[in-house]
């Protein structure tokens, strides 16, 4: 059972209710460490396995969301099974830090390397909400970089006009425009920045819904493209062939209520969250490992997991964890 | 002699068209031409052909005002006026009569028209195919519809349309028509496209290159269906297509209140956030599989055939403004 408390936390990770995807997962992640921490000693563990089985179901498209959950799970279940739940609760918090950390660091490196490709008098283009832009435009703005942004709003969850209030806050001329008017201002576009929700073994960078049409449409017009993303947001699983599920939004985002009656059956909706991006669109990666044409993300994963790589199923370690803690 | 005033009726149709309570480029042109009959009709000034011709220029002149981008709003009302500035008339009352007789000749072209363009058009689609729309187009809706109604089984997909969301009309009018219909945002067009079979938009002008100036979105959907090798088809009444272009004429791309794109109290809270809503953008030829006209489906590379058969006229008066200026 997941505790109540999580239960809406559950759907706003579903349905992409927290804007950021890197917010999404420390949301996450912090929901299962207080789980351990303050439950009881079987039912702590239990239902960490629980929560971290929903998460990984509600939110398949998430890279960062499963490596990191795979990390806490392993170092919990070495730790309970030698030294019980206090080892297990040292455990699970330490996990949570050092993945905290990593993040924090990857975040600052991939941002202070993007923002070096910011030059003065540039019009830059993004899309939705992310902390690695936003940290990019940051370090360019402290670089003393003159450059301009556009937003676009980024249906279904319209996450562009948050996005373009907080980066208008730190001082960045902010133009916002419609999803539809990105190819209209391409010609205007020196570079787009992305962000990602996970990157696939061949390059291909899965992210919000709409960034793949930015991308042709940049490729169209010649526009470079950049993603600012983490290493730990590549997905592993995909070298085995193992395709990105893409979750969907609440079609009720854009039925509004008032028509949902007139229209009755015969109008439905489809809210994606994600698409894909496909590597020949994508002009570099950008992590804090540095900037790497998109063919090379297969490498990095490599040298990161190994040859063949040596991952563990997540359900096949939740499943472990739920056994053990069961006795 | 100051010229009368033009009626109430004819202002309430310019405001209409101007603030897109009237929508649509064939309901605009009709409107227009309504909009031109009433003022003949209503006309109470002396009976002075040169003052009745200076108040009807003055209608048309409103009217053509309002929306820069739409052409078969200037098409219309020079279709209407016509009669007026190539013939004699003894009397203001033959004059009157003439514009409304020319002006309902129009009115009814242009239904017939878009009911023409679904009997052509629905033999582009074929059963079981996988239909996007863009925007609200009458010609590209009667082309889905009479597709559906002569019994081919059809998956059809509206964008929602941001900002003004005419996506709702669209998926409003299908579903009264009896087919099911799935909505999408704007930014899934990407990723739904490999699930497409073919495109049909409408249009707001077609230049003589073959570019179709439509709703903001329509350019990045055929680049998107250009990709994945679907088709796309352009839906548009020959009143769309733009004399003006011929000699090098851009056309106007309209740009609208940030109030349809936010609301007041974000534009109020963020003064460093400028929003930018142009109403259109231009789809160039190669991405156009062809374009079906009341007069036949053509490639888009032969708009310039249809502009020279049905604008002969104005072609050949464009042209001679143009080679006057320059001699000038």
């Amino acid at each position: 059972m997941i505790p109540e408390e999580y239960v809406k936390l559950v759907e706003d990770i579903k349905y992409g209710r927290i804007y950021s995807s890197t917010e999404t997962v420390i949301h996450g992640l912090e929901a299962l460490r207080n789980l351990v921490l303050r439950g009881g000693n079987r039912e702590a563990i239990l239902s960490f396995a629980e929560l971290a089985e929903k998460l990984v179901e509600v939110r398949p498209t998430s890279a960062l969301l499963k490596n990191s959950i795979r990390e806490m799970a392993l170092s919990l279940l070495e730790a309970y099974r030698s030294g019980g739940i206090e080892a297990a609760r040292e455990a699970v918090s330490e996990a949570y830090e050092k993945l905290r950390e990593r993040m924090e660091r990857s975040l600052e490196t991939a941002a202070a390397i993007a923002a070096k490709r910011i030059e003065d008098g540039n019009v830059v283009l993004t899309n939705s909400y992310s902390v690695f832009i936003k940290k990019t435009f940051e370090k360019a703005l402290s670089d003393g970089k003159d450059f301009n942004v556009y937003v676009t709003e980024s249906r279904p969850g319209s996450e562009g006009l948050n996005f373009a209030e907080t980066i208008s806050r730190m001082g960045l001329p902010v133009t916002l425009i419609v999803d539809s008017a990105t190819r209209y201002f391409m010609k205007k576009i020196d570079k787009v920045f992305l962000a990602s929700e996970a990157v696939a073994a061949n390059g291909a960078v899965i992210n919000k819904v709409g960034t793949s049409l930015i991308a042709l449409a940049a490729n169209e017009a010649r526009v470079r493209v950049f993603i600012v993303t983490s290493t730990l947001k590549f997905s592993p699983e995909t070298i085995l062939g193992e395709y990105v599920e893409l979750a969907e939004a609440d079609p009720n985002l854009i039925l509004p209520p008032e028509k949902r009656e007139a229209w009755g059956s015969r109008v439905k909706a489809k809210a994606p969250l994600f698409d894909v991006t496909p590597p020949e669109y994508i002009d570099a990666i950008i992590t804090e490992r540095g900037l790497i044409a998109p063919q090379v993300v297969v490498m990095l994963i490599r040298e990161i997991y190994g040859w063949p790589p040596r991952v563990a199923k997540i359900e096949e370690e939740l499943r472990e964890l739920k056994k053990v803690a069961r006795g | 002699m100051s010229t009368p005033k033009l009626p109430e009726e004819t202002y309430a149709i310019a405001e209409d068209i101007k603030t897109m309570r009237i929508r649509g480029a064939g309901r605009i042109a009709r409107a227009a031409a309504r909009a031109l009959e009433i003022a003949a009709e209503k006309y109470s000034g002396p009976d002075d052909i040169a003052t009745f011709k200076k108040y009807m220029e003055q209608a048309a002149k409103l009217l053509k005002s309002t929306r820069p981008t739409a052409v078969s709003l200037p098409n219309a009302v020079n279709y209407v006026m016509r009669v007026l500035r190539e013939s004699e008339y003894r009397s203001v009352k033959e004059a009157v009569e003439a514009v409304i007789e020319r002006a309902e000749k129009f009115i009814q072209y242009s239904k017939s028209a878009t009911k023409k363009i679904g009997e052509i058009g629905s033999r582009l689609l074929e059963d079981g195919d996988r239909v996007l729309t863009h925007c609200n187009s009458s010609a590209a809706l009667s082309v889905i519809i009479e597709a559906w109604r002569r019994g081919k089984d059809l998956e059809v997909y509206a964008t929602e349309t941001r900002p003004k969301f005419q996506g709702h009309i669209t998926v409003t009018k299908l579903a009264e028509a009896g087919l099911t219909v799935t909505l999408i945002p704007d930014s899934a067009v990407r990723l739904l496209m490999k699930r497409l079979d073919k495109v049909v938009v409408g249009a707001d002008t077609v230049t003589a290159n073959g570019a179709v100036i439509n709703k903001v979105g329509t350019s990045q959907i055929a680049l998107a269906a250009k990709e994945h090798n679907v088709n796309f088809f352009v839906a548009a009444e020959s009143i769309k297509f733009s004399p003006h272009t011929v000699i090098g004429e851009l056309v106007t791309i309209e740009e609208r209140s940030p109030l349809e794109v936010v609301p007041q109290e974000f534009l109020e809270r963020n003064p460093g956030i400028r929003i930018r809503n142009p109403a259109f953008d231009v789809t160039p030829p190669e991405y156009i599989d062809a374009i079906i006209t009341e007069l036949g489906v053509i490639p888009p590379q032969a708009a310039i055939m249809i502009l020279v058969e049905e604008y002969r006229r104005e072609i050949r008066d464009e042209l001679l403004r143009a080679t006057e200026d320059l001699e000038e």
